[in-house]
C-alpha cells in the first residue's frame, strides 16, 4: 500500500484516540458519578474545604473541629454543630447555590457550585 | 504529526477551561460582621472597604459590647458619642416619624426580656413583659444631647444596622466600580456589572430556604424580613425574633415574608420590617407607594408584588396576586 494514502499513522491515531477519550472522560465521568457535578464549599474560620455531593457520607474536617457534616442525595447539611443556639442544623439540607448554611458562633459558611443550569447563576439571594 | 495530537489537546484544555474563566477579574471575599455572615462580590476594593467599615460600625453598634456607643448610652454612661451612630439614631427617629414607629430603635427592653438568642430561651412573665413595655412605651431620647431623659428606654439597632452599613458602603464605593454585598437579609447592589447585564437577587422561600423567585434590578438595595430565620420554640410554638412593640411579644403577622427594594439601606431594611408586622390588612397602603418596591408573601402562600419590581416567581406551590385582588 502507498504511503501517502496513509494520513494518520496508526500510532497517531492511539494517540488521538487517547486524547478524544481521556477529554471524554474530563467531561462525562463526573456527570455520571455526581449528578451535575455539584459541589459545597465549606469555610470554617479563613480556611476553605470543598467537598463533592456525589457520595452519600457523615464526615468532620479538620478545619470546623468536631461539626458533623451529612452528604445525601446530592444535598448536604450540619448534622452537628458545636454551638448552643443551632440554628444552622434547623437550616437543614441544601443543594442550590441560592441556598447556603450559615453557622454564625462557629463561623461556617457553607455554599454551593453547581456546574450546570444558568439559570442557578444569580449575583445574590436574600431572606 | 504529534502535533495535531497535541494541538487537539489544547484545543480541548481550551475548550474546558472557557467554562470557568469568567468572573476572574472580581474580587471575592466573605466575613463576619453584625451577627451575620457577609459577602462581597466586584471591583474597585469593595472587598476591604465592605470589611472595614461593617467591623467599624458593629464595634461602636453592638450593644452587648461595653466598648459600644450603644452600650454607653444604654448604661446612661457620660461618654463621646460617633457620628455614625448619631446618624443611625437620627435617621432611625426619621424613618419613625415618616412611616410609622411599630419599628422603633428604643425596644431594646423588648428583645432583652424575650432573650431569644440565649441558649435556653423561655417565655418571659406578663411581669416582665409589662415591664419592658412600660420602659419602651415611656422612653425619651434627645437629639440634641444624644442621651435618654431618664432611666427608661433601651437602644437596639437590629433592625437597621445592615442596611445602614450598606449605605455607608455604597458612598465609599467608586462611582464607576460595581459590586454585589449580601448580609443574608440585606444587599447592596452596586453600580453596573461588568457584562452589561442588569444584577438578579433569589430571594428565599421563607418554608423551605430554597428559591422562592428571581428579582432582576438595576443598582439598589434590598432587605428581607420574615419570621422563619430567626427564631425559638416553646411549648409547641414557634416564636419569630421581630416583636410587636404594641404587645411587647413576637410578631403574628400573617405574613412569612416581606421584601423591599429601595434606594436606601436603611429605608429598605425599615420597610422591610415595618410591613412585614403590619401583615396582609396594611399591605395595600405600601404596595403603590412608588418609593420603594414590595414582595410579599402570605401564610396561605400568595406573593403580592409592586408595579415596577421586575419579580420571576419561581417555586411551585405559590400563587402570584394582584395587589388589588387582596
Amino acid at each position: 500500500m502507498d504511503r501517502k494514502f496513509h494520513l494518520i499513522k496508526p500510532r497517531e491515531l492511539a494517540v488521538i484516540g487517547a486524547v478524544l477519550a481521556a477529554a471524554a472522560a474530563a467531561v462525562f465521568i463526573p456527570k455520571l458519578i455526581g449528578g451535575d457535578g455539584a459541589e459545597a464549599v465549606i469555610r470554617c474560620g479563613d480556611e476553605t474545604h470543598t467537598v463533592s455531593l456525589s457520595t452519600d457520607r457523615e464526615f468532620t474536617l479538620e478545619i470546623c473541629g468536631d461539626t458533623v457534616f451529612e452528604i445525601s442525595d446530592g444535598r448536604i447539611r450540619i448534622k452537628n454543630a458545636l454551638c448552643p443556639d443551632k440554628h444552622c442544623e434547623k437550616t437543614g439540607f441544601i443543594s442550590s447555590p441560592s441556598e447556603s448554611i450559615i453557622c454564625v458562633p462557629e463561623k461556617i459558611i457553607i455554599t454551593i457550585n453547581s456546574s450546570s443550569s444558568d439559570e442557578d447563576k444569580t449575583d445574590a439571594s436574600v431572606g | 504529526m504529534q502535533k495535531s495530537a497535541l494541538a487537539l489537546m489544547a484545543a480541548c484544555m481550551m475548550f474546558m477551561n472557557s467554562c470557568s474563566a469568567e468572573e476572574n477579574t472580581a474580587e471575592e471575599k466573605n466575613f463576619f460582621a453584625m451577627d451575620t455572615a457577609v459577602s462581597v462580590k466586584g471591583n474597585g476594593q469593595c472587598a476591604d472597604t465592605a470589611e472595614e467599615i461593617f467591623l467599624r460600625l458593629d464595634g461602636i453598634f453592638d450593644r452587648y459590647s461595653p466598648e459600644s456607643d450603644i452600650y454607653s448610652l444604654n448604661q446612661r454612661l457620660d461618654t463621646d458619642i460617633s457620628q455614625d451612630t448619631q446618624e443611625i439614631i437620627t435617621r432611625s427617629i426619621e424613618l419613625s416619624d415618616k412611616y410609622g414607629d411599630q419599628v422603633s430603635i428604643f425596644a431594646g427592653d423588648i428583645t432583652d426580656c424575650w432573650n431569644i438568642s440565649a441558649d435556653t430561651p423561655k417565655i418571659p412573665s406578663l411581669t416582665e413583659i409589662n415591664a419592658a413595655l412600660d420602659s419602651f412605651s415611656n422612653s425619651s431620647f434627645s437629639l440634641e444631647t444624644m442621651s435618654f431623659a431618664d432611666e427608661k428606654g433601651s437602644i437596639d439597632l437590629g433592625a437597621v444596622a445592615k442596611g445602614y452599613a450598606l449605605d455607608k458602603i455604597s458612598d465609599a464605593l467608586p462611582d464607576d466600580s460595581w459590586s454585589v454585598i449580601s448580609t443574608g437579609s440585606s444587599v447592596l447592589l452596586h453600580g453596573e456589572k461588568p457584562d452589561g447585564n442588569k444584577f438578579t437577587v433569589s430571594v428565599r422561600d421563607p418554608e423551605t430556604g430554597g428559591s422562592l423567585g428571581m428579582i432582576t434590578s438595576d443598582a439598589c438595595f434590598i432587605s428581607t424580613s420574615g419570621g422563619y430565620e430567626r427564631y425559638f420554640e416553646a411549648d409547641g410554638k414557634r416564636y419569630s425574633h421581630i416583636f410587636d412593640l404594641s404587645t411587647g411579644c413576637p410578631s403574628e403577622t400573617d405574613l412569612t415574608s416581606v421584601t423591599v427594594i429601595c434606594q436606601s439601606g436603611i429605608e429598605s431594611d425599615f420597610l422591610s420590617t415595618l410591613i412585614y408586622l403590619g401583615g396582609t390588612q396594611l399591605l395595600e397602603e405600601y404596595m403603590s407607594s412608588g418609593n420603594f418596591g414590595v414582595i410579599a408573601v402570605t401564610e396561605n402562600r400568595d406573593v403580592y408584588v409592586s408595579d415596577g419590581v421586575d419579580f420571576q416567581l419561581t417555586a411551585q406551590n405559590y400563587k402570584l396576586k394582584e395587589a388589588s385582588d387582596g
